[in-house]
């Protein structure tokens, strides 16, 4: 059979090769199951199987106590569990109602935005080393673990700090707690000099992430993302700023969008650039609490016999991913009736076939790091 | 006091027809809905040209026993401007216990009008009895 070299060429296809990756692999964020559909090296379908890390957090915590649920909202995702906790506080306290004192409000901003630090450096260190920057990822994940120590000084607890409570937190700031946090500010703002230059501004870096998995404005609202990924596409939306929680609307600080600067908006370079200067922002912000930190009790005051009242209350917080919000019901009894979160990981991970398709293998490592997945909160 | 995002959407015609009564919900109000008309009312808010609720933030549902009644609630918000949010609700009945196959309740989709009920559709049609058409 002979060939003729003719306009039909260009109807032949290629037979697609399917690739199945996970649920344990190393380009994987957590565990979860990715069927892809191959064209050569061009992803042209795919598909998430997500439920490896399903714990059913919701129902387990409509049969605890009200203060005993707070354990499982921590569990949402171990690495940023503070938002957890508050955001399902939140919304108890909004029904109690309860109102915490200005120094308890003032330790959970400090303890957010110290998550939003370490959680930061955490997806920093995965892209470095989807990108085999591994001189960086040594170090992001070294600068990370200075404010693991912190927390284990404040909370006892490295991760899944289970720290805050109804009308406060736990306990008052430890001995030496705030000087401590001003020293790892100081030293997080010359080492950010150190990561620009690393990872953002170096050549090659640049190179492999720039004009890569671009998400256009419209296509992010599209498809309903939110936090650093959105904000990287220009879009300024922070639960933060635009329905301010806690003491954020006393605070000074600005929020981040992308900048193309080392491609185009919206993509992965911009992503990890926007995370970098948020870390400077929640720098700017612990600062500014630990200068206005107020004399006075760490939490509300609340009788043995104490009932959370029958009602609903809805609450929505900004994430290290995005907005996390969550719906409590109440009857006037013991536990609540229904707790639902809704969570940005979620999100991402069903527009995850959207934001692959038309991407290469050899990118799909950086390209799903640079969404920054938790799978913990999407299983749940 | 009413949330202007309220305020404005009961003043407008085109919406009050919709809303059957308003509730207090947290700190903010949420607006009552016949079950039926949640394509439609959704729908409006969507294409709205002055302020469109494109965005859902969350969709949320809850059983009350004594009443034998589901309630959906949906957290809209607007892109152009975020701090503006509506809340919208409506109530169906749960079926009715009977022996041999389950029976599902039939929920309105607004998936092909925000793509962001996607996953939390699913998410509800796991942990309650119920199927989005």
């Amino acid at each position: 059979m002979t060939f003729t070299m003719s306009h039909e060429w260009e109807d032949l296809k290629t037979q697609t090769t399917p690739l199945q990756i996970g649920p344990f692999h190393r380009a994987l964020p957590g565990p979860f199951l990715l069927h892809l559909e191959m064209d050569g090296e061009r992803i042209v379908g795919s598909k998430a199987e997500t439920g490896f890390l399903f714990r059913d957090l919701e129902r387990t915590m409509e049969s605890k106590p009200w203060e005993t649920a707070v354990v499982f909202a921590d569990r949402l995702d171990s690495e940023t569990s503070v938002f957890g906790e508050w955001v399902y506080l939140m919304a108890v306290e909004q029904l109690g109602p309860l109102t915490p004192p200005l120094r308890a409000q003032q330790i959970r901003v400090l303890l957010s935005e110290m998550t939003r630090v370490s959680a930061h450096l955490a997806f920093l260190a995965r892209m470095a080393r989807a990108c085999d920057f591994q001189t960086a990822e040594h170090f992001l994940l070294r600068d990370r673990e200075r404010w693991l120590d912190l927390f284990e000084l404040q909370t006892g607890a490295r991760f899944c700090h289970h720290f805050f409570r109804l009308g406060g937190v736990a306990h008052d700031v430890t001995d030496g707690f705030v000087e401590r946090i001003l020293e790892a500010c100081d030293l997080m703002q010359l080492q950010l000099k150190e990561i620009r230059d690393l990872m953002v501004f170096h050549p090659a870096f640049m190179d492999r992430v720039g004009y890569m998995a671009v998400l256009p404005q419209d296509r992010a609202k599209t498809l309903g993302l939110s936090g650093p990924t959105v904000r990287a596409s220009q879009i300024p939306l922070d639960i933060r700023k635009t329905q301010p929680y806690g003491i954020y609307s006393q605070l000074n600080w600005e929020m981040v969008l992308g900048s193309g600067e080392g491609g185009m908006p919206g993509d992965a370079h911009d992503r990890v650039w926007v995370r970098i200067e948020e870390i400077g922002q929640s720098l700017k912000l612990m600062r500014q609490v630990c200068a206005q930190l107020e004399v006075g009790p760490f939490r509300q005051a609340i009788e043995n016999n104490f009932k959370i009242p029958a009602g609903e209350a809805y609450a929505r917080i900004e994430s290290t991913r995005g907005t996390l919000t969550c719906h409590v019901v109440s009857n006037g009894g013991p536990t609540p009736l229904r707790v639902q979160f809704q969570t940005p990981s979620t999100q991402t991970f069903e527009v995850l076939p959207e934001l692959l398709q038309g991407e290469r293998l050899e990118d799909l490592g950086i390209v799903l790091a640079s969404f920054d997945i938790s799978v913990s909160e999407a299983d749940r | 006091m009413l949330d202007s995002a309220l305020q404005s959407a009961l003043q407008e015609k085109r919406y009050s027809q919709f809303v059957l009564e308003k509730q207090r919900l947290g700190s903010g109000w949420v607006l009552w809905v016949r079950s039926e008309q949640i394509k439609e009312i959704a729908r409006l808010l969507f294409d709205d040209s002055t302020q469109p609720m494109d965005a859902l933030e969350a969709v949320t549902s809850f059983e009350m026993p004594q009443e034998r009644v589901v309630v959906m609630t949906y957290f809209l918000r607007s892109w152009s401007q975020p701090e503006r949010d509506l809340k919208i609700r409506y109530s169906l009945p749960l079926p009715k216990k009977q022996k041999g196959p389950k029976e599902y309740l039939e929920i309105p989709s607004v998936a092909d009008i925000w793509k962001q009920a996607v996953p939390m559709e699913k998410q509800l049609s796991k942990q309650f009895q119920m199927k989005f058409v």
